[in-house]
C-alpha cells in the first residue's frame, strides 16, 4: 500500500487542496531551498575535494618554485567564495518558511471570518475548511524550516571549518 | 199621611222591585224607564200596580229568557269544552307519539353519526396524508430547479394549502408530480427557458440542466434558480478558472466533465458573496493602502537592484576574462585602472594597497545601493501589518462596546481589516526579503571577486618586481575571510 504511487499522489493532491494556495508558495520555497541544500551537499562531497586538491597542488608548486603568489591568491579566494556560496540565501529561505506558514494562517482565518459573516456561528463544518487552511500551512512551514535548518547548520558548520583551515593554509604558506 | 204612606208604599215596592232585580245589572236601565213611566202614570195606584206587576212579569220573562239563553250558552260551552278536552287528549297522545319518534330519530342520528365518524376516520387520515405530502412536495418543487422547465407545477399542487377536500384529480396530480420530480432529477436535459440576464431583461434561451443541481446556458454561464420567482437567472459572479469554458464545451457536447454544485446552488451563491481581490484590498483600509504602496516601491527597488547587479556581474566577468583590456564602464575595470595608476605613480607597496582599498571602497556603495532601503521596506511592511491589525481590533472592540457581541457581522469589518493588513504586510515582506537576500548574496560575492582579482593582480605585479607581497596577501585573505 505504501508503494502505490497513485495513492501518494491522491494524498498529496488532497493535502494541497485542503491547505490552499499558500502551500504552493511553500512548495516552491522548499524546492528552491532543497535544491540549494543538495547542491551544497554535492559540493561538499564531490566538488570540494577536487578543488582542494588543485589548491594544494598550487601551494606545492609555490613552495617548490617560490613563485606564483597571485595564482595562489586566486585559487584560495576562489575556493573560499565557493565555500560561502548560497548559504545566505538558504538562511533567508529557512526564515521565510514559517513566515509563509503564518501567511497561510492569516488567510485561513480570513476564510473563517468570511464564513462567520455569511452564515453566523451555526455552521462549524464550513468553518473547519478555513481552520484547515489556517493550520496546515503553518505546520508545513514549520516542518520545512526545521528540516532545512538542520541541513543548513550541518553544512554551514562544515563550511566554516573549511574556511578556517583554508585561512590557516594561506597563513602558513 | 196616606199620600205619604202610598208614596212610601210605592217607594217600598219600588225598593223591593229594585232589590229583587238588583242582581242583574242590565235591568237597571229598564227599571229607571219604568220608574219614569211610573211617575208619568202615577195617576192611579192600580195602574201603577198593574204596571209594576206587568213590568215584573216582563222582567221575569226577560230573566227567564236570559236564563234560558245562558243555560243554552252553558250547554253549548260545556260541549265545546268537552270537545276541546278531547282534542287536548288527542294532541297529548300525538305528542307522546311524536316524542317517542323524535327520540328514536335522535338515536338513529347518533348511530349514523357514529358510523360516519367510524367510516370517515380512515378517509380523513387519507386526506391528511395527501395534504401533508402535497405540502412537502410543493416545498420540494418550489426549491427545485426542475420547476424552471415545467412552469405550472406549483399551481397544480396548490390544493395542499387550500381548505378543501382533495379531489381525485388532485391526488392523481400529486403522484404524477412526484414521479416527474423523481425522473427529472436523473436527467440531463436541454430545453428553452426564460432566463434573467445580468442587465435584468428576461430572454428565452437554450438551457442545459443536470438533474436539480446545475443549469448552464449556451455561453457556459451557470444559472441560478430563484425559488421565489420560479425563474432562472445568470449568476452575477461565475466560478473562476476554466469552469465556464468547460461548461460551454459541455453544453456543445465537446467535453464530458462539468462543474456541479451538489448543494443545489448554495456553493455558487457563496462564490458570489466572496469578496473579490479589489474588495479585499479595500477592506485593508488606509494602512493596507500604505503597505501596498510601500510594497510596490520595494518591488521597483528590488527589480532595479537585481538588474543592476546582474549587469555588473556580467560586465565584471567579461572584464575578468580579458584582464589586460581595462574598461572604465565596470567596477572591476575601475578598480584595475586604479591599481595601474597607483603602480605607475607610486613604488611603495603600502601606498598601492591604500589606493586599492580606496578604489574598492568606492565600488562597494555603488553595488550596495538600495539594499538598505530594500531591507527597511521588508522590515517595515510586517510592522505596518501589525499596526493595521491593532487598529482593526480597536474598531472591532468599539463595535462590541456599542452593539455587543450579538451580531458577528458587525465585528467582521474590523476583523477583516486586521487580517488583511497582516496578509498584505507578509505578502510584501516575503518577496522583498527574498529579493534582498538574493541581491545581497550576489553583491557580497561580487565584492569578494573584486577584491580577489585586484589583490591577485597586485600580488603578481609585486612578484614581478620581486618585492615582498606577504603583507598584501594577508590583507586580501583577511578581507576574503
Amino acid at each position: 500500500m505504501w508503494l502505490d504511487p497513485s495513492l501518494w499522489l491522491q494524498a498529496l493532491t488532497q493535502f494541497f487542496l485542503t491547505g490552499g494556495w499558500v502551500l504552493f508558495w511553500l512548495a516552491w520555497t522548499a524546492f528552491v531551498m532543497w535544491t540549494l541544500l543538495l547542491e551544497r551537499t554535492w559540493f561538499r562531497w564531490v566538488q570540494f575535494p577536487a578543488l582542494k586538491r588543485q589548491c594544494m597542488k598550487a601551494l606545492d608548486h609555490k613552495t617548490r618554485t617560490g613563485r606564483g603568489d597571485g595564482e595562489l591568491v586566486n585559487e584560495v579566494s576562489g575556493l573560499q567564495r565557493e565555500l560561502q556560496k548560497s548559504f545566505a540565501l538558504i538562511k533567508t529561505l529557512v526564515a521565510l518558511c514559517p513566515m509563509i506558514g503564518l501567511l497561510g494562517t492569516v488567510t485561513g482565518m480570513i476564510q473563517v471570518f468570511d464564513v462567520l459573516a455569511f452564515h453566523g456561528t451555526g455552521n462549524p463544518r464550513l468553518m473547519s475548511a478555513g481552520v484547515a487552511k489556517a493550520t496546515i500551512p503553518t505546520m508545513a512551514g514549520m516542518v520545512l524550516a526545521v528540516s532545512g535548518l538542520l541541513m543548513y547548520t550541518w553544512l554551514h558548520h562544515w563550511s566554516r571549518l573549511q574556511l578556517a583551515s583554508l585561512a590557516h593554509v594561506n597563513d602558513g604558506k | 199621611m196616606t199620600t205619604f204612606s202610598v208614596a212610601s208604599y210605592v217607594n217600598a215596592v219600588w225598593l223591593t222591585a229594585r232589590n229583587l232585580l238588583s242582581c242583574l245589572v242590565v235591568m237597571t236601565f229598564i227599571l229607571s224607564n219604568s220608574t219614569v213611566f211610573a211617575d208619568e202614570q202615577a195617576a192611579s195606584l192600580d195602574g201603577l200596580l198593574k204596571q209594576v206587576q206587568q213590568s215584573i212579569h216582563q222582567t221575569e220573562a226577560q230573566d227567564q229568557q236570559r236564563l234560558d239563553e245562558f243555560l243554552a250558552q252553558y250547554k253549548k260551552q260545556s260541549g265545546l269544552l268537552k270537545e276541546a278536552k278531547a282534542r287536548l287528549a288527542k294532541a297529548e297522545s300525538e305528542q307522546v307519539r311524536l316524542k317517542r319518534q323524535y327520540e328514536q330519530n335522535e338515536q338513529r342520528l347518533q348511530q349514523q353519526q357514529e358510523t360516519l365518524t367510524a367510516r370517515t376516520g380512515q378517509l380523513g387520515e387519507v386526506f391528511g396524508v395527501v395534504k401533508q405530502q402535497g405540502q412537502d412536495l410543493s416545498g420540494v418543487i418550489q426549491d427545485s430547479m426542475i420547476s424552471s422547465e415545467y412552469a405550472d407545477r406549483l399551481s397544480t399542487i396548490a390544493f395542499a394549502d387550500q381548505k378543501r377536500i382533495p379531489t381525485m384529480t388532485d391526488v392523481k396530480a400529486l403522484w404524477w408530480l412526484m414521479l416527474q420530480e423523481m425522473t427529472a432529477t436523473a436527467e440531463i436535459k436541454r430545453y428553452q427557458a426564460s432566463v434573467a440576464q445580468p442587465n435584468g431583461v428576461y430572454e428565452s434561451v437554450d438551457v442545459l440542466r443536470v438533474g436539480p443541481f446545475v443549469a448552464i446556458d449556451e455561453q457556459g454561464r451557470f444559472l441560478n434558480y430563484e425559488a421565489s420567482s420560479q425563474q432562472l437567472s445568470v449568476y452575477p459572479r461565475q466560478p473562476t478558472g476554466s469552469s465556464v469554458e468547460q461548461a460551454k464545451a459541455y453544453f456543445n457536447g465537446q467535453a464530458d466533465t462539468l462543474l456541479i454544485d451538489p448543494s443545489r446552488g448554495n456553493l455558487f451563491e457563496l462564490i458570489g458573496r466572496t469578496p473579490t481581490l479589489k474588495e479585499r484590498l479595500e477592506q485593508g483600509g488606509p494602512i493596507g493602502f500604505i503597505i501596498i504602496v510601500l510594497g510596490a516601491l520595494g518591488l521597483l527597488v528590488a527589480v532595479w537592484r537585481l538588474f543592476a547587479v546582474l549587469i555588473a556581474e556580467w560586465r565584471i566577468k567579461s572584464q575578468a576574462k580579458r584582464i589586460e583590456n581595462v574598461s572604465l564602464a565596470n567596477p572591476l575595470g575601475r578598480v584595475l585602472s586604479a591599481v595601474q595608476e597607483a603602480k605607475s605613480d607610486a613604488q611603495d607597496a603600502s601606498s598601492i594597497e591604500v589606493r586599492l582599498d580606496e578604489a574598492l571602497l568606492k565600488e562597494v556603495p555603488r553595488l550596495e545601493r538600495g539594499m538598505s532601503a530594500l531591507k527597511l521596506l521588508a522590515a517595515v511592511a510586517p510592522l505596518l501589518g501589525l499596526l493595521g491589525t491593532v487598529t482593526g481590533m480597536i474598531g472591532t472592540f468599539q463595535s462590541i462596546t456599542v452593539f455587543g457581541t450579538s451580531d458577528p457581522k458587525l465585528m467582521a469589518g474590523g476583523i477583516s481589516q486586521a487580517l488583511i493588513t497582516t496578509v498584505l504586510g507578509l505578502c510584501v515582506a516575503i518577496p522583498l526579503l527574498f529579493c534582498h537576500s538574493l541581491v545581497a548574496d550576489r553583491v557580497r560575492r561580487l565584492i569578494q571577486l573584486l577584491q580577489q582579482v585586484a589583490f591577485s593582480s597586485l600580488a603578481e605585479y609585486m612578484e614581478a618586481k620581486r618585492s615582498p607581497v606577504i603583507k598584501n596577501e594577508d590583507a586580501a585573505n583577511r578581507e576574503v575571510a
